[in-house]
């Protein structure tokens, strides 16, 4: 029993880490309607900027800040050069998942160029174990799930109550109408690719306190299961995200428990692959972005 | 020179995967990013089937035969079609673009992870090698060798240009090209979409099991890491750029991106970080797509540069805004009843 | 004289909203029938229903005999239901010939194997395609456009070419969504002169339009819908009188053609 509560709170961990990234996943989705498939070297690239400021002695939260402005405005600038110029052509959308495809080779190829291929590792160390409760958690797991928490509180908060989440629910709902109703769409849109990749950047950095090694594909191999929480929750919904990244990242661990942990990435990828062949409105089954 | 026929070699068997994935991706607007498994099912098979089964201890593997390399070959490429048409009726018909795109990297990652690891499918991470020269017992150089593998690569390229533009110019042809334009429309006359687009599926993957059985010949050994998945998104890319939806853009993506950079990348100054040619090439192929997608979206050898296509349309193109084809008022036509 | 359509109690809703209501009725065979309402009415959801890319909540539609209200619109291409569209939609980057060979069937070349490899068979019935749908679009007045890319001709061209590319279907019913609409004068009587000829061969015709004078000659009588129901069916002077029939148009705008037999008066 202990080892099953052990592996919910790894759980719980690895939720905490896909809920940021499937919520950035599902923001953006939800305004631009296509999948990003850089979006795991996003990731990986926040975690190599907060390892760089690591190295450096920086405070590990103060990395994570930097991390995450930085990536953030890897995203914008993503977005103004890449993205934009073919969302305004009204592309057909194969057109910008191979976009992304060719976004991922630069940024990962990037990532190698600039630092190397061998994998690095965090110089401060975190995982000195923690118990709360019945759960055995890492430092570095509690740092992830308590700064998980307070962003998408926050995020909450920025939807229900500022002018900016009034217009991005707008813009994610009809954005012509958007448009209409006098909302500067692309600003919007800018303004959540920057948002997007601050959660990614944490995501990021997570992943490298999770698995304490970082190597360029770190990211490109968790991209698939954030898919697939995002899928589960509902493409496009952030809230559906949060809870789709909560069942598969309990899931995962736990079937890693007890099978050989070296299949824990095809589980998951086979999950993906079972949950779109025969659920892929995910589990609400409301309005999806339909291409 | 002997890198002039490896170059070449190599050109020939990617030109073959592009022409096959031309089907696929140009013809029927399918995104495949599990392409290169076929690939490698066809390798594996049409070594396997000329290698035998395994009499070394600590070497297992499925199959084994001692087949006469054509049949090999084929059953190669068989195997590949029979995997695709199967991977098909699960996956293509119910899934929308970006979806079968994840659906088909998964698949390809988590068959790759199996081949490799210690589930002896196809002998785990190290493969098999020593698979007989398809001269038998002949007593050849290298170099001589390249040069009967270049002429079958180059043979079967042919063949495999010459089934794509025969498809071109059907009726078949011409009922991909609506279904791309406009799907609805062509059900509206009576047409199933699925069906056609399987059967160009299986073509495709059928060429890549050739173009895999081919490369083992060449290389007589066949392993996972000779395989990798990431491949595909570069097979993709090279028919995006050289030019989607036709066989010359396909070889000239084949040739240009894969073999060209691939060479190149050879000649790039590495800096003592060996993994920093790969990089580069990535690098380049990327933002060479992205580029190729934003400006040029029909490839550098479009579509419409095709005789077929273009001389009549051109033409009538040109006779239309001749003054003396102007009609905005037509007089009704004396004929009358239906032909 | 047979009915070849019969419409029973057939209803449809887009979500909550229900677009046609109960609707019942016959079509005779050979005849052109006009299908006139207010914008909303549930014209053109009635023809996607007919052509099977709706189904219908309740109801059925019978064909010739044969229960097509489950059929999609591939099957019911196949019985020989084809339509045309209220935008007309052509294969854009496709020569205009080419759009029009595409709709005959069966066409042997057209299976992936015997494209490959069994070429003599397909191309002699290429030919034959080739010159029926020459043919067909000179009668259509079209032949100086022949090799254009569908994609560049004129509105009315396009209507022009839609209905030549339903005839190389060789249809028994042809569902026309508003075939004049957006056309010159001078096409729109040519479109009119050709609709009668077409149903003189046999055709079953059912035409949305709302221009009063290509109504009136073109089509033997009409039905009125009004919010997904019938109001009223007959011939088009009668029904333009009936009060019922003048109330459901009452703010709604009615185009109508400068010229052409009849002048709108609703």
């Amino acid at each position: 029993m202990t080892v099953f509560l052990h592996a919910v709170g790894f759980g719980l961990a690895t939720s905490a880490i896909l809920a940021l990234a499937a919520v950035a996943v599902s923001l953006q989705v939800s305004v631009t309607n296509f999948i990003n498939f850089a979006y795991g070297d996003f990731m990986t690239f926040g975690a190599y900027i907060a390892w760089q400021l690591d190295v450096k002695g920086v405070n590990i939260v103060l990395a994570i800040v930097i991390a995450g402005a930085a990536t953030g405005l890897l995203g914008v600038v993503a977005n103004l050069i890449v993205f934009r110029p073919f969302m305004r052509r009204k592309v057909r959308p194969v057109t910008l998942l191979i976009a992304g495809v060719g976004l991922s080779f630069i940024v990962q190829n990037l990532i190698v160029i600039i630092w190397g291929a061998e994998p690095k590792r965090l110089v401060q160390t975190l995982g000195t174990s923690v118990q709360v409760g019945p759960f055995l958690f890492t430092t570095g797991d509690l740092i992830m799930i308590c700064t998980a928490i307070v962003f998408l509180v926050l995020l909450h908060v920025t939807f229900k109550y500022t002018k900016f989440g009034k217009s991005l629910r707008a813009t994610s709902n009809n954005i012509e109408l958007a448009q209409a109703c006098g909302i500067d769409s692309e600003r919007i849109i800018s303004i959540t690719w920057f948002i997007a990749g601050i959660f990614t950047a944490v995501a990021g950095v997570g992943l490298v306190l999770e698995e304490t090694t970082l190597s360029p594909t770190t990211g490109f191999n968790e991209l698939f299961i954030i898919f697939g929480a995002v899928i589960l929750g509902g493409l496009g919904r952030p809230y559906g995200a949060m809870l789709g990244a909560l069942i598969v990242g309990v899931l995962t661990e736990v079937a890693g428990q007890y099978m050989n942990a070296a299949y824990k990435t095809s589980i998951a990828f086979a999950f993906v692959i079972v949950l779109l062949l025969f659920r892929p409105q995910g589990l609400f089954a409301a309005k999806g972005k339909t291409s | 020179m002997f890198i002039l026929t490896d170059l070449l070699v190599l050109g020939c068997i990617n030109g073959i995967m592009v022409v096959g994935l031309n089907l696929q991706y140009g013809y029927s607007g399918l995104l495949n990013f599990a392409f290169y498994t076929y690939v490698a099912v066809g390798a594996y098979i049409s070594g396997v089937l000329t290698l035998g089964p395994s009499t070394t201890p600590g070497v297992t593997y499925i199959l084994g035969a001692h087949l006469p390399w054509p049949v090999a070959l084929l059953l190669g490429g068989v195997a590949a079609a029979i995997l695709g048409a199967v991977i098909f009726s699960f996956t293509v018909r119910r899934l929308r673009s970006d979806y079968l795109a994840i659906v088909t990297v998964a698949a390809a990652f988590i068959f790759w992870n199996i081949i490799n690891s210690d589930v002896n499918l196809f002998n785990g991470a190290n493969g098999i090698f020593n698979v007989p020269y398809i001269t038998g017992n002949a007593d050849l150089s290298t170099e001589q060798y390249s040069l009967i593998i270049l002429a079958l690569a180059a043979v079967v390229l042919a063949a495999c240009v010459w089934l794509s533009r025969r498809i071109f110019r059907s009726p078949f042809g011409r009922l991909l090209r609506a279904i791309r334009e406009d799907e609805d429309v062509a059900a509206a006359f009576g047409r199933t979409i699925w069906q056609s687009q399987l059967w160009m599926y299986i073509v495709g993957c059928f060429m890549a099991g050739l173009a895999g059985g081919i490369f083992v010949f060449y290389i007589t050994a066949w392993s996972p890491s000779a395989f990798l998945p990431l491949e595909s998104f570069f097979l993709l890319a090279a028919l995006i750029i050289g030019g989607s939806g036709n066989y010359w853009g396909a070889m000239l993506g084949a040739f240009i991106v894969i073999e060209g950079l691939n060479e190149l990348s050879r000649y790039t100054p590495t800096f003592g970080r060996p993994e920093l040619a790969g990089a580069f090439r990535a690098l380049v192929i990327g933002v060479v797509l992205i580029l190729v997608l934003r400006f040029r979206p029909e490839g550098i050898f479009p579509e419409r540069w095709l005789d077929w296509y273009g001389r009549k349309t051109r033409a009538a193109a040109a006779a239309r805004w001749h003054p003396a084809n102007w009609t905005l008022h037509r007089e009704e036509p004396s004929k009358v009843g239906k032909p | 004289m047979s009915e070849i359509v019969d419409i029973r109690e057939v209803s449809f809703a887009y979500g909550g909203a229900l677009a046609v209501d109960k609707c019942s009725f016959t079509i005779e065979s050979g005849k052109v029938t006009g299908l006139i309402g207010p914008n909303g009415a549930g014209k053109s959801t009635l023809i996607e229903i007919l052509a099977g890319r709706l189904k219908p909540r309740s109801g059925t539609v019978i064909f010739d005999g044969t229960d097509v209200t489950s059929y999609g619109p591939a099957k019911c291409a196949r019985v020989g239901i084809v339509r045309t569209f209220q935008n007309a939609r052509v294969f854009a980057r496709l020569p205009v010939i080419e759009n029009v060979m595409i709709a005959a069937r069966p066409q042997s070349g057209e299976h992936a194997l015997e494209a490959m490899f069994a070429q003599r068979k397909w191309k002699g019935q290429e030919a034959t395609l080739r010159k029926e749908a020459t043919e067909l679009l000179e009668w259509l007045g079209l032949e100086n456009h022949t090799h254009q890319r569908a994609g560049t001709l004129s509105g009315g061209q396009r209507r022009l070419m839609e209905m030549a590319r339903a005839l190389m279907a060789h249809p028994k019913l042809l569902l026309l969504d508003e075939p004049t609409a957006g056309v010159f004068p001078e096409t729109s009587r040519l479109i009119a002169t050709r609709v009668k000829e077409i149903a003189e061969q046999g055709v079953t015709i059912l035409l949305i339009a709302h221009n009063m004078g290509f109504l009136s000659s073109v089509a033997d009588d009409v039905v009125v819908m009004a919010e997904g129901k019938v109001l009223v069916r007959g011939p088009l002077e009668t029904v333009r009188a009936h009060d019922e029939v003048i109330t459901a148009y009452l703010g709604a705008t009615v185009t109508q053609s400068g010229e052409g037999a009849g002048n709108a008066r609703a």
